[in-house]
This record gives structure tokens, C-alpha cells and sequence, in this order.
């Protein structure tokens, strides 16, 4: 794979700015594995800026993070990336992983009809859960850890060089043993009720490629 | 979403407000775009019968059924 990565971090509500600080760990992992990294952050994540970094610099995977629709994935203040039947062949080529709710529905399954190579996303909602008191400092949060690591397992892995499939496998597996970490008994109980929601993003998260997408 | 429409059973919609109790109240559920949700919330929404309650209905009656197929063992 091409080693150039775009990485898309809107930062206005309590979800995003959760998905922006944990983005920013694989962003650094990224710069380690020598890629060339394009991080548009906060207001730059919008369609003007992510088209023009897309056609000036090709790069080979994206990471989405936002919220998303069946149809469409957003950027800053919820408007959108890339919209079916409006730009959706800029994943031409790309390998794509949409950290949001519900994308890989259609303009997953609309992309890889028109050339992309993978994309990663969920069917349905993504949930996670935090705890109110650490939203001035995400990273800290134990409980959205328990989320978003299995999450960005997907692009850590793509990073190591491993394939879309196996990168997702690799996700799931991940948040299978944080659900099996929960609802052991040595766990606080208190985390217990994550368990339902970390099955329900493995449930969901899908890889769509040719192979299994219908024309 | 699946086709057992569990929000129109009280028995389910009773069973997953009470297991919504055993959420700390510091914790709260991120759903996408439609925000962010306290546990004394979603029970609102649970009662309401609208979407929102809907999903965590939802996800909570098929995990049940998962954890009878045993999801945890991978």
C-alpha cells in the first residue's frame, strides 16, 4: 500500500472531540511507521479541503472519523465528506476506514461498486460510552478506551501493513475481549453494561471489497 | 434493524430500564449524531417509544439473545 494516509479529526461535539484525541495516537503511530500523514483537524476537516488534499496527494487510506449517515460521512459541524451520487468516486483506488455510524450501508457498498479498493465502516450506529468527568481529558477515559482502541484497531492494523480483512478481524477480535474483559468476574461491575454496546460495533463493523459487494 | 419489534413489549421495554439501572450516573452513551445520553434519559426515551429507545431496546433484547448463542466465545 501506498504509505500516505489522510486523516479527517472535526472536533465540535463530545463524540468527534472523543474520536480526535484517540485519532491522534494513530496519527503519531502513522509518523513512526514512516507514512506521510495529511491531518485535517477541527475546521479543515470539510469537503473543499479533504478534495483537494485527495487529488493533490492520492494517498492510499483514509481514516474517517465523524458522524455519518446510511449515505454520507461528515466533517466538521456535521456536513458532509463525501455524499452518494455526489462525490463518492473519490475513493477511487482507496482503502477506507469510516469511524461513524451507519456509512458502510450504502456509500460503503456505492464506493467499492465505484473502484475502491476497502472500506471499512459500520452498518448501523456506533456507541460508546464515557464517563462525564473526563471529557476535558478523553485520553484518560478508561471506559471509551474500551471502545475506541478496538475501533482503531482497524487503521492501526492497515498501518502494519496488514490486510483490510485481516485489519478488521483483527478490530473485532479486540472488541471481543474487552466485552469478555467486562463481563468477567474480576472486572468492576461497574463496566459491565459496556458489554452489549461493544458487541453491537463488532456485530456491525463490516470490510466491503469486490468480492463481496453485487454489482 | 431486526424484525421483532421489541419496544411495543413492556415486558422488554421493564427489563431494559431496569438493567439501564445498573449504569453509574457519570456515565453517559454516546449514539452517533443523535448525541450523547444519561441512563435516567434513555430511559425517557424507552418509555417515549421513539427511535432512540427503539435502538437501545433493540441492542439490548439481541444481546440478550446472542449471549443464549454464546457471542462470548467468539
Amino acid at each position: 500500500m501506498d504509505k500516505t494516509i489522510l486523516i479527517t479529526r472535526p472536533d465540535h461535539d463530545i463524540t468527534t472531540r472523543y474520536l480526535f484525541y484517540f485519532a491522534k495516537e494513530v496519527l503519531l503511530l502513522a509518523e513512526r511507521k514512516c507514512f506521510k500523514v495529511f491531518d485535517l483537524k477541527k475546521e479543515k476537516a470539510s469537503r473543499k479541503e479533504f478534495e483537494g488534499r485527495m487529488k493533490k496527494h492520492n494517498p492510499g487510506l483514509i481514516f474517517v472519523n465523524g458522524h455519518g449517515k446510511e449515505d454520507m460521512i461528515c466533517g466538521y459541524d456535521n456536513k458532509f465528506l463525501v455524499k452518494v451520487n455526489k462525490n463518492e468516486k473519490v475513493f477511487k483506488d482507496k482503502t477506507i476506514y469510516a469511524l461513524s455510524c451507519q456509512s458502510a450501508s450504502k456509500l460503503g457498498r456505492e464506493s467499492v461498486k465505484k473502484g475502491a479498493i476497502s472500506y471499512i465502516g459500520y452498518l448501523k450506529d456506533f456507541f460508546f460510552c464515557y464517563d462525564e468527568h473526563k471529557i476535558s481529558r478523553p485520553l484518560e477515559d478508561k471506559i471509551a478506551k474500551l471502545f475506541l482502541e478496538p475501533s482503531n484497531q482497524v487503521v492501526i492494523s492497515l498501518i502494519k501493513e496488514n490486510t483490510a480483512q485481516g485489519s478488521s478481524k483483527k478490530s473485532k477480535d479486540f472488541f471481543l475481549k474487552n466485552m469478555q474483559k467486562v463481563l468477567s468476574s474480576d472486572s468492576s461491575k461497574e463496566f459491565a453494561y459496556c458489554a452489549k454496546y461493544l458487541w453491537w460495533n463488532m456485530k456491525n463493523q463490516v470490510c466491503l471489497e469486490k468480492n463481496n459487494v453485487k454489482k | 434493524m431486526s424484525n421483532i419489534n421489541y419496544i411495543e413489549n413492556k415486558d422488554a421495554r421493564d427489563l431494559v430500564k431496569a438493567r439501564l439501572d445498573t449504569m453509574p450516573r457519570n456515565i453517559k452513551i454516546s449514539i452517533g449524531s443523535e448525541g450523547s445520553f444519561s441512563k435516567e434519559e434513555l430511559k425517557e426515551h424507552v418509555d417515549k417509544k421513539d427511535s432512540i429507545g427503539e435502538k437501545i431496546v433493540e441492542i439490548d433484547m439481541e444481546f440478550l439473545q446472542a449471549l443464549k448463542r454464546g457471542v462470548l466465545y467468539g
